[in-house]
This record gives C-alpha cells, structure tokens and sequence, in this order.
C-alpha cells in the first residue's frame, strides 16, 4: 500500500474510535472488489431469469419488463436512503441499530420498525 | 431478523440452481422421472458444498468473486447476442413483447395480477444491502457505501432489461413456456431461442454457475453477519 493508502486507512480509523467502535476486521476490499461482490450478490439479471416464469403467468411480456423497470426505481430510491444512513454510521450493520432515532412514535412502534426494516434486507 | 432473511435468500437461489441443474437432466434424458427428492438433495449438497468454500477456501472469495464478476458480464453479454441473433427470423413480435400484458392467473382483476408481478420483480433486487454491513472492511466509507449500493443498483437494472427483452424476443410458443416437464420455463425459452438442446444446456449452467457464485457470496455475508450479529 502507498503512503497515502496508509493514512487514509488510520483517518478511517480514527474517525470509528471518535464514534466509539473499535475496528474489528481488516480493510481489505477495495472499491472494484466490494462493487463486484454487491453485482453478484444482487445478481439482477440472474434472479429476473429465474422468476420470468412467475412473470410471464402473472402480467404477460409486457408486465414483465415494465414491472422489473417499476421495482428497479422502488428499490433505487429505498436504497438511496439506505445509502446515506449507512454513509452516516460507516460500523458494520450499525443501521439497524440507530434506526429509532429516525422514527417517531412509542417504543413498540420503533421496535416493530426496526426488525421490518432488518427484515426486509 | 435479517439473518433469516439471508437465510431465506440463499435457500430460494439454491432451490433455483437445483432445479436449473435438473432442468439439463430433463432436457438430455426425457424418459428420466425427476422427483422432489432429488431437487431436495442437490440443494442440500449445493448449500454444504457453498459452506465448505467460504469455511476452506476464504482467502480465495475476494478472487473468485472478481472472477465471477467477469464471469457474469461475459455470460450476460453473450447470452443475449445468442438470443438475439440466432432466432432473427422467427421471433416474437413487438406487439408482444412490449404490449401483451395479459394475466394468466385466476384473479378478475389484472391491475392486481400486475401488482403481484411487481412484486416478483422485487426478487430480482434484493441483495444489494451485504455492502452495508462489509463497510468496515472498506477504506474511506463514508464516501464509497452509498456508491456501492446504488450503483450496482442501476448498472442490474441497465443490464437486466435488455436481458429480459431478448428472452421475451426468443419466446415463439408461449404455451410450451408454462407447461415445462421439468419446472423452469427458463430453458424451454432457451430452447426455442436457440433451437438446439446442445446451446440451451451450455448457456443454462453458465447461468446455473453463476447463481452458484452467488450461493458463495451469500455464504460469506451470512457469515459475517452471524458472527457480529447486525
């Protein structure tokens, strides 16, 4: 690793011990390798072909394509919020933990919440 | 919670790659009855045989995962130039591909049918949080994580909808399509895209290797997740 690597990754560090957490695993994904672990985990493509049967029964050709279309923007814009709350917390998982302090309402309400929203990943 | 559904996302992609795997047996061997068991004990080797790699092989994930990353642009771009060219002359038209959005299901109402099919569509989605919980093991990740949520994200969509209009393009019989002996309907619209058991088989486990790189990954992010937890 350069020089520069090195402090980008103790500024990393750094910034998680000001927040109160340890690092518990090493830094070792760069960008192409977590982007390439996140394509195959989502693996679009793949999971469209498998369910076009289901598709195709349920709305047809045309129902399949823009269906896929429909959900691909519901989850863009799901995700775009997951993004910035996980931009916020950079502690694995640390989402489901913090997620009472953006929702208001009683306690079993928040809890509710909090296991659909970790559920529903 | 959500380590049941991670459970719950490796089993269906393993059900799936079982029953592509069978899919082939079907094609090749017509006179061979295939039972629930044995989609039951392929899925079950499939899932030991994904545990056994992330437990012995961890070092070699990253790797394996560029490689299938590789693997699955080469697949994709190829399976779709196969479909398309190879049935240029007899192929669905555009009425059908873009306007036929008739459900077959028993329900009275197509908006609903349709809503279920959004629904299905969502399958294809899912997965792309695993950055999320890996963002300790990234440099600089405040600024890299919401990268490598949304753009996978998109770049699935922008790939995944040309895929989807070439199967569409190959279908010629869409009754064939429903009434498989086998289950997926995946490889009978290979078959009439292709015209050739030879071509539907190789393109089917390309596919089936794929979703099996994808059982891997799953693995590995289950395992994360269950040791710490989130």
């Amino acid at each position: 690793m350069t020089q520069s690597n090195l402090q980008e990754v103790r500024v990393d560090d750094l910034e998680l011990e000001a927040a109160g957490y340890h690092r518990a695993m090493p830094r070792r994904f760069t960008f192409w390798a977590l982007a390439a672990l996140s394509f195959d985990l989502t693996c679009t493509w793949l999971g469209t072909g498998s369910s076009v049967g289901i598709s195709l029964t349920e709305a047809g050709p045309a129902g399949t394509l823009w269906s896929l279309v429909i959900a691909g923007g519901m989850t863009m814009i799901v995700s775009a919020g997951m993004g910035e709350l996980a931009s916020a917390y950079p502690v694995a998982g640390e989402i489901n933990n913090k997620v009472h302090l953006f929702v208001v309402g009683s306690t079993l309400i928040v809890f509710q919440v909090r296991s659909i929203i970790g559920l529903s990943w | 919670m959500s380590i049941i559904g991670w459970w719950l996302g490796a089993a269906s992609v393993a059900n799936f790659v079982a029953s592509m795997v069978l899919e082939i047996v079907a094609v090749w061997y017509p006179e061979f009855e295939i039972h629930n068991w044995h989609q039951y004990l392929i899925y079950v080797c499939l899932t030991w045989i994904s545990v056994a790699a992330n437990v012995f092989g961890s070092a070699w994930i990253p790797a394996f995962n560029k490689m299938l990353f590789v693997l699955a642009v080469l697949t994709l771009s190829s399976t779709m130039l196969t479909l398309f060219i190879v049935s240029r002359n007899n192929h669905a038209d555009a009425s059908f591909i873009f306007g036929d959005a008739t459900s077959r299901t028993g329900w009275s109402s197509n908006g609903w049918s349709f809503m279920l099919a959004v629904g299905n569509a969502v399958y294809s989605f899912l997965g792309s949080d695993c950055s999320a919980h890996l963002c300790e093991e990234i440099a600089n990740p405040a600024k890299m994580v919401p990268r490598v949520i949304v753009w996978p994200l998109l770049v699935g969509l922008l790939t995944a909808f040309p895929f989807a209009v070439s199967l569409m393009y190959s279908i010629t019989d869409l009754d064939a399509v429903f009434n498989t002996s086998a289950g997926l309907p995946l490889i009978e619209i290979y078959y009439q895209g292709t015209g050739s058991r030879v071509a539907a088989s190789v393109l089917l486990a390309f596919f089936a290797f794929c979703f099996f790189g994808n059982l891997v990954a799953n693995g590995m992010c289950y395992a994360h997740l269950k040791i710490w937890i989130t």
